[in-house]
């Protein structure tokens, strides 16, 4: 029954609500491995094109949160959550990018690098992985709460995302071959 | 269009349309009002020409910042708002329509539902089901309908067995009358020609043995019309299940017609492939019956004809058997089919009462039509025999 409301409103938000706000969605995940790690490769498309702007430029930190979920047979047996942060610095007009999962910074003034720089995903996870068993690597996004101070209000990010969670899925098994 | 489609689904249809495209007049203008709102706000730029000042120190640098990030933060929350606005009021507008639809459907149903409980019982009482009883359930006025409605429907069936009963009794009466009357017609002659036997067997036996032979004979006859008597009111009494039977109508007409046609013009015009489902014996009944009152009809008549034709019609064959006879009268026509009734000097009245028993026993219909020294038209509906695939 909540099954039902939920999908009932959300076809309504995306056939009648007349907000244009974004569909994200992730690319195909592409994974590289070795005998020590796995290398996991994914974008998010779409996420960014309407309203981020000025939120991007508001001075208080946006974190864009990234879940990435490795299960064998449907048990997890790896969970890694992480952010791309945004800050901007009005006077300076530049733009700062942490991306947590790897410990990076980069600073750009261009709005379409940033975009390009907080969609993008690569993780490496270490690894002790059995040859002979089937894995699912699945990745997540969503956006949280944050409080503007100078509005002293909190708002959900996830209406700029028509509140949905984009996420995808991929199998893999490795081959000894391989290595 | 409209007239396709039940009262229920019009309305039902109509209020989905006017609601539902109210509702959504009213969330596009909204809709576009917030749009106007939010173009007003993009139309603030201030950023570009804050940001290239120049700033005397770093207190002012750091003022002209929060100013910038409240600018910011202002604009972006307004996106944030709308949005939100624009995405909860339609899911509110969608869920209010939705339950106001449901409640509206339940409320339109617990009113249409009795009256189409009453349409159907008045078609059963038209059909002379008395015995329909409405459940007294819904709104106190449903309610109240329904009670009205199960006394009324009581009523008629008490008046009908009433009618019933004294359609019974009438019956019996006027079967009494009938029989009295067919019986003492041959006990008088027979009574009469007795006494007069006896009288000359004492008085004149030469007369007595003269008269004899024909006195005998007309006992004999009026004995035999007792018996016919006795076996009409049999025959009408038992008339026996129908065990139909594939019958050509042309072919089984022919032959109940082979005796008449020397003595009577009769014309057979009924196609040669015509059949039908019928019970043999029930269906020589019939025709001898309808064929003998033909024949009664134009009896004495110049140029007296029978005619019998067939026609398809709806599924049925219309079998037609017409003279040009006397006719009946309009006052008789109607009573035509009524056991007991005839116009006949002599006659049970029940010929065409079996007839019509007959007819109808085996899925069919009879109609009369006639006018007075023109002639008569009997027309027998008889369900067409389905051709096998």
């Amino acid at each position: 029954m909540i099954n039902f409301v939920t999908k009932y409103a959300l076809m309504t938000i995306v056939l009648f609500s007349g907000y244009k706000g974004n569909s994200p969605f992730f690319s195909e995940i592409k994974l590289d491995k070795n005998i020590d790690y796995i290398i996991i490769n994914s974008e998010l498309k779409n996420a960014f094109k309407e309203d981020f702007k000025p939120l991007f430029r508001s001075g208080r930190e946006i974190p864009v949160w990234f879940e990435v979920e490795v299960y064998e047979n449907k048990q997890i047996v790896y969970l890694n959550k992480f952010r791309h942060i945004v800050s901007f610095d009005p006077l300076s007009k530049f733009y700062t990018i942490s991306l947590e999962e790897s410990n990076l910074k980069y600073r750009t003034s261009s709005l379409s690098d940033l975009k390009q720089m907080i969609s993008a995903l690569e993780l490496q996870i270490e690894h002790d992985f059995d040859f002979s068993k089937n894995y699912e690597v699945v990745i997540r996004s969503y956006l949280k709460k944050v409080y503007l101070s100078s509005l002293k209000k909190e708002f959900d990010l996830n209406v700029l995302w028509r509140y949905q969670t984009p996420q995808i899925k991929k199998g893999f098994k490795f081959d000894a071959q391989e290595f | 269009m409209l007239k396709n489609f039940s009262f229920r689904t019009t309305i039902v249809a109509l209020f989905i349309l006017i609601y539902s495209g109210s509702i959504l007049l009213f969330n596009g203008y909204f809709n576009k009002q917030q749009n106007s709102i939010q173009d007003v706000y993009d139309s603030i730029k201030i950023d570009d020409s804050f940001s290239n000042l120049t700033f005397k120190s770093a207190q002012d640098s750091l003022k002209a910042r929060e100013i910038l990030n409240s600018y910011s933060q202002a604009k972006s929350a307004t996106n944030l708002i709308v949005g939100q606005t624009k995405i909860y009021s339609t899911i509110f507008i969608f869920i209010a329509m939705t339950i106001s639809l449901i409640i509206f459907i339940l409320i339109f149903l617990n009113l249409t539902k009795p009256l189409k409980e009453l349409t159907e019982a008045t078609a059963r009482i038209k059909e002379g089901d008395y015995s329909i009883h409405l459940p007294e359930n819904g709104l106190d006025e449903m309610k109240r309908v329904k009670q009205s409605f199960n006394e009324m429907s009581q009523e008629l069936e008490n008046v009908q067995h009433r009618l019933l009963e004294s359609e019974k009794q009438m019956i019996w009466k006027e079967m009494s009358r009938v029989l009295a009357h067919e019986i003492k017609n041959p006990l008088t002659p027979i009574q009469l020609a007795i006494q007069r036997l006896e009288d000359k067997y004492y008085s004149d036996k030469e007369k007595f043995y003269q008269i004899f032979p024909e006195s005998a004979q007309m006992v004999y006859g009026e004995i035999e019309n007792l018996r016919n008597l006795v076996h009409s009111f049999s025959k009408f009494a038992k008339v026996s299940q129908p065990s139909l039977e594939q019958i050509n109508l042309s072919k089984s007409i022919s032959e109940i017609l082979r005796p008449y046609l020397d003595s009577y013009q009769i014309n057979l015009e009924v196609s040669d492939d015509c059949l039908v489902m019928f019970d043999k014996t029930h269906f020589y009944q019939i025709m001898t019956n309808l064929l003998q009152n033909s024949i009664d009809a134009i009896e004495g008549a110049e140029n007296g004809e029978i005619t019998i034709s067939s026609t398809i019609s709806h599924h049925y064959v219309i079998l037609e058997i017409s003279d040009n006879g006397i006719g009946i009268d309009d006052e008789e026509i109607a009573r035509i089919f009524e056991p007991y009734f005839s116009k006949k000097k002599r006659g049970t009245g029940l010929g065409l009462a079996l007839v019509k028993r007959l007819i109808e026993s085996n899925n069919s219909h009879i109609r009369v039509t006639s006018k007075l020294n023109k002639g008569t038209n009997f027309e027998l509906y008889i369900p067409q025999k389905e051709r096998s695939k």
